[in-house]
């Protein structure tokens, strides 16, 4: 009999000794909470970035800053990696009903996260007592930020592909000057790669970003706002042939693996002479450039005209946050986009001044730096980009397409009629048509 | 073990024959498992210019201790390692501390319906991890424990293969020492506590180690339920430090991997018999 | 078998000394166990077994039940509502390439990292278990990969395989061949993830195996060598049957454990190029995290429980020709 009671006792101690653990562990929680609530009479800000090296110290140090710069509203920066991964961050937010406050959005991922009613569209404060002034803004700056109508993105981080090349090499080949279209790129890779024997004229990166303005040279179409596609058109064929003779047979051109350094290794170590890449690794390629001299200049064009697009991030507030933090965050976003802060990000990575006010402030610098000039006349030129950019499965149906016809060397012919229909199956699946 | 030699009459040349393959074949693959950490050593010691050359530099030039220092500023690696080593411990002691507490009813308490209920234990086993993914990750957002301590724990603390892996154990332990204790008057508790604990000690330190190890190693879950730096540990920490845009910094990147992999290898080299004990017992029995 | 069980108690040997204290009084009066001590034993167990159970059901029973349900619907993790879609997941599964063609992948990476590492893993562990030197410097070595952790392996493995600077460019220099470019070439993206796969677990099955050939009964070989056996025919006939049962848990937990590959491809090639290595929980990942597709991920997640059940089948159902207990 006694040793029943005292077997119960035990189980029941046992219980308790688990509950009390458990316990325990949830005060590993609660340091947290507390931390949260902590911050008293500043109104506190979680702002996820993305960004490393030089954009990344320079993001870091503006936010530091606008915290010592006044008392009401403290910013918490947090890196969440690369822009997609924020952006599966962001997605995992909303599900979790655990939203930060400001989010740093890769224009194109932004969209489809505010035609499903996750953002907060900003028209009001922009145009509101302590709004910016649209007009203020360089060109096409802000249609990056616009869906149907509605401004859900403060452009900050805005950039445009130039081209890269090796000044040297240029001068031992006898190259004059930068080629002005496509074809004339195609024709100075071949004359590099001939008269100095085995060098690469040009490493490639496979992007959309920058196939869509080598299709726009040659007056050709990507998609229009009906989401209609012109995959199988015959620009498409022609062109992403020339890029594949270059690639495939020829060897001109070399597709660089991701892992190596990708396109700017081959350029700091001169296995190529030239490259296509964003003005955003403007001040990474002059610190890599340490064996050659470094040349840019524009995006080439074609029979069309000269055509860039415009691409990066801005700011976005995720929907339904506080009256309170809103304007919060509205005074950061204020800061980070005024003159000063943005020439100061804008000449410490390559990023575009987002406003002529800042292109003003940073105009110093510029006369001192010639090559960040390139990319800022380059904004007298710009496009938005095609309505495919902006989609999540119709992109990677692209993407695909690329790297079978230049990476597999598949013939164009036979491979674009079908990713024609795959891409606008993808625009269905996606509601978009 | 290798003089069954004595039937065939040409013993040594045969014999040299075989060993000398024997030893070329085990030096070929202790060079394969061993490349990626010597490789990853030597890189974490030289200076940056010495990384992407061709043909590689075996040795470094200079030893450059100074990686170390920048690869653990380039991050808040001090918090990550708090936070690995925080997380591991507390997540290997509520797991053996479930498994012990599960193996023990199931081997020693006759219930109805236990078998029954042992079997929804192991078909968990049966479950790929990504099933639960999506689903935990709502269960821990409605109970607020994501970023927390608590979110990257919990899920994965109540595991099927502890409880089978101890529970096969004490089942082999000799009824007679219950029997007794039973006489004695001791109830369960005391002979989880005296006699099923004591005697499964070697296999509970086997499966702490192992549990530590794969907790210390754990990428996925992690990845998706930390937010902020404060929560981080160190493999996440790792991947962060990647550089999409400028190329990977690979000196950093491997000074970073060896003072990630260095606790675990010296808890390793330093519990060897332990780690290769609990495996074999889970394998040899599991079959 | 048998010998296992003492050894598994390692330095402790059986020994009866830790008893509870209250041995010195004898309770003759203890012994009427019958339906108390049945309600005590329910106790204890509900005390012992609820902890565990309780969180099993939260995070393992439930997901399957919430995943099941949303495979169902088009809910995409942002939506709060989710609209019941009937069998159309599944459907659209069935009828997708992209999906036969993850499916494909993943089988083959399954496959060879799993019959590539046995076969090397039984190699090895029989060489290792002759008498020789350096055996413990030889077992550490070859087992160190399997505590590394995976996100460092992967992150180290793609700078050894760096097609300009990597070590590995150096052998085939050596043999007069050029270097593949490894994770960037659509053909040796697989071999590459599943040449790191083995590399990080050939170690575990070794180690498993000298286990288990420590446990064979060295007078049954013998008696075979006397009869005239040669060395391969004794391994051959006596000691490759006796390791059946080893052999057929490793193949299972080998092939469950290798389906569910996430790290090494998501580390070293995000399951490019051309989708090459876009494996089956990547490809999961990718639709539910990065295609907001909560719905279509679950229903996939659904399928692939039902692939690796039906896998473990087969695999038990094979194993009766030639697993010998």
């Amino acid at each position: 009999m006694r040793h029943t009671d005292h077997g119960t006792q035990g189980a029941a101690r046992v219980a308790k000794i688990f509950l009390a653990l458990l316990g325990l562990l949830g005060m590993a929680v609660l340091p947290g909470a507390a931390m949260a609530q902590a911050a008293g009479e500043k109104t506190k800000i979680v702002f996820w970035r993305t960004f490393q090296g030089p954009s990344a110290r320079a993001q870091e140090e503006l936010v530091k800053r606008f915290n010592e710069s006044q008392k009401e509203v403290e910013v918490e920066a947090q890196f969440q990696g690369i822009y997609l991964e924020l952006a599966q961050k962001f997605q995992a937010a909303i599900a979790a009903r655990q939203l930060p406050d400001l989010i740093t959005l890769d224009t194109g991922l932004m969209e489809p996260f505010a035609r499903d009613g996750m953002l907060e569209p900003l028209d009001a404060l922009l145009d509101g007592p302590s709004g910016i002034q649209r007009g203020s803004f360089q060109p096409g700056m802000l249609n990056l930020g616009l869906v149907r109508g509605k401004q859900y993105l403060i452009p900050f981080a805005i950039s445009t592909p130039v081209l890269y090349y090796n000044r040297d090499m240029f001068a031992r080949a006898g190259v004059k000057a930068p080629p002005a279209t496509w074809d004339e790129l195609f024709s100075t890779a071949r004359q590099i790669n001939k008269s100095l024997g085995g060098t690469f004229g040009l490493t490639y990166e496979l992007r959309f970003w920058w196939w869509q303005p080598q299709v726009w040279a040659q007056g050709g179409q990507v998609s229009n706002a009906r989401y209609e596609t012109f995959v199988d058109s015959p620009v498409w064929q022609q062109e992403l042939g020339k890029l594949q003779d270059l690639v495939c047979r020829e060897k001109v051109a070399n597709i660089p693996p991701r892992a190596a350094g990708g396109t700017q290794g081959d350029m700091s170590n001169r296995r190529a002479a030239m490259t296509i890449a964003s003005s955003a690794q403007l001040a990474n390629f002059i610190a890599q450039a340490k064996d050659y001299k470094l040349g840019v200049a524009p995006l080439p064009g074609g029979p069309a005209g000269r055509i860039a697009p415009l691409g990066g991030s801005g700011l976005v507030v995720p929907k339904g946050i506080s009256p309170k933090k809103l304007e919060a965050v509205w005074k950061f976003i204020r800061f980070m986009t005024s003159p000063q802060s943005n020439a100061y990000f804008a000449s410490q990575s390559g990023y575009l001044p987002i406003t002529k006010g800042a292109e003003v402030a940073m105009s110093g610098f510029t006369a001192s730096n010639p090559l960040w000039r390139v990319p800022i006349n380059q904004l007298r030129f710009t496009r938005n980009n095609s309505e495919l950019h902006d989609t999540r499965e119709a992109l990677p149906v692209i993407n695909n397409t690329l790297e079978r016809i230049l990476l597999n060397c598949e013939d164009p012919k036979a491979v674009l009629p079908q990713a024609q229909q795959r891409t606008l199956d993808a625009l269905k699946s996606e509601g978009l048509r | 073990m290798d003089q069954p030699q004595r039937k065939t009459s040409s013993a040594s040349p045969s014999s040299l024959g075989r060993s000398a393959l024997t030893y070329l074949v085990l030096g070929v693959a202790a060079v394969f498992a061993g490349i990626p950490f010597f490789w990853m050593v030597t890189s974490a010691l030289k200076p940056p210019d010495e990384i992407l050359v061709y043909p590689p530099r075996w040795i470094p030039s200079e030893i450059r201790w100074q990686n170390f220092v920048e690869a653990w500023n380039a991050a808040p690696f001090g918090v990550y390692y708090l936070n690995s080593l925080a997380i591991s411990s507390l997540q290997t002691a509520l797991e053996i501390l479930i498994g012990v507490a599960g193996a023990y009813a199931f081997a020693r308490i006759k219930v109805p319906g236990r078998e029954l209920i042992f079997a929804l234990v192991l078909g968990t086993l049966m479950i790929p991890n990504d099933v639960t993914l999506i689903p935990n990750y709502i269960t821990l957002a409605n109970l607020g424990w994501i970023n927390t301590y608590m979110g990257i724990i919990l899920p994965s603390v109540a595991s099927a293969f502890s409880i089978f892996l101890l529970r096969q154990h004490m089942l082999s332990l000799p009824e007679e020492l219950f029997e007794a204790a039973k006489l004695d008057g001791a109830h369960h508790g005391q002979m989880l506590r005296h006699i099923a604990v004591p005697l499964s000690m070697p296999v509970i330190v086997t499966l702490a180690l192992l549990n530590f190890v794969s907790s210390w190693n754990a990428y996925l879950w992690p990845l998706i339920v930390t937010n902020s730096d404060a929560m981080r540990t160190l493999p996440i920490g790792l991947k962060l430090m990647r550089d999409a845009e400028q190329g990977d910094p690979w000196h950093l990147l491997m000074a970073a991997s060896t003072f990630v992999v260095i606790p675990i290898i010296l808890l390793f080299l330093f519990c060897q018999r332990f780690f290769v004990q609990g495996i074999t017992a889970g394998a040899v029995k599991g079959g | 078998m048998e010998s296992k069980r003492g050894s598994s108690n390692g330095g402790h040997p059986v020994n009866p000394s830790p008893k509870p204290s209250s041995l010195s009084s004898p309770k003759p009066a203890a012994h009427p166990m019958s339906k108390h001590t049945a309600q005590d034993n329910l106790r204890w167990f509900a005390v012992l077994v609820l902890p565990g159970l309780l969180l099993l059901a939260v995070f393992t029973y439930w997901p399957i039940l919430f995943t099941f349900g949303v495979s169902f619907t088009d809910w995409n993790m942002i939506r709060p509502e989710k609209h019941l879609v009937g069998l159309k997941n599944y459907q659209e599964l069935l009828t997708s390439p992209v999906f036969y063609q993850v499916l494909g992948n993943t089988l083959v990476f399954a496959f060879f990292t799993v019959f590539i590492r046995l076969g090397l893993s039984l190699l090895l562990a029989v060489l290792l278990f002759q008498n020789i030197r350096f055996k413990t410097f030889f077992r550490t070595i070859i087992f160190l990969p399997f505590v590394t952790s995976t996100a460092v392996a992967a992150i180290v493995w793609l700078f050894v395989l760096d097609p300009y600077f990597g070590v590995f460019k150096v052998f085939f220099d050596l043999l007069g061949q050029k270097s593949p470019v490894w994770v960037s070439d659509p053909n040796w993206a697989m071999p590459a993830i599943i040449m790191v796969a083995i590399w990080k677990s050939v170690g575990f099955s070794t180690v498993i195996y000298l286990a288990a050939l420590s446990n064979i009964n060295p007078e049954l070989q013998e008696a075979a060598r006397i009869d005239g056996a040669s060395e391969w025919q004794v391994f051959r006939r006596i000691t490759l049957p006796l390791l059946g049962p080893v052999t057929l848990f490793l193949v299972i937990t080998g092939i469950i454990h290798t389906m569910q590959s996430f790290e090494i491809p998501s580390i070293m090639t995000q399951g490019g190029p051309l989708s090459a290595t876009n494996i089956y929980v990547l490809h999961l990942y990718e639709l539910a995290f990065q295609r907001f597709r909560a719905g279509y991920a679950s229903a996939l997640a659904c399928v692939f429980f039902v692939i690796i059940l039906a896998l473990t089948l087969i695999n038990l159902h094979l194993s009766k020709r030639w697993v010998h207990y």
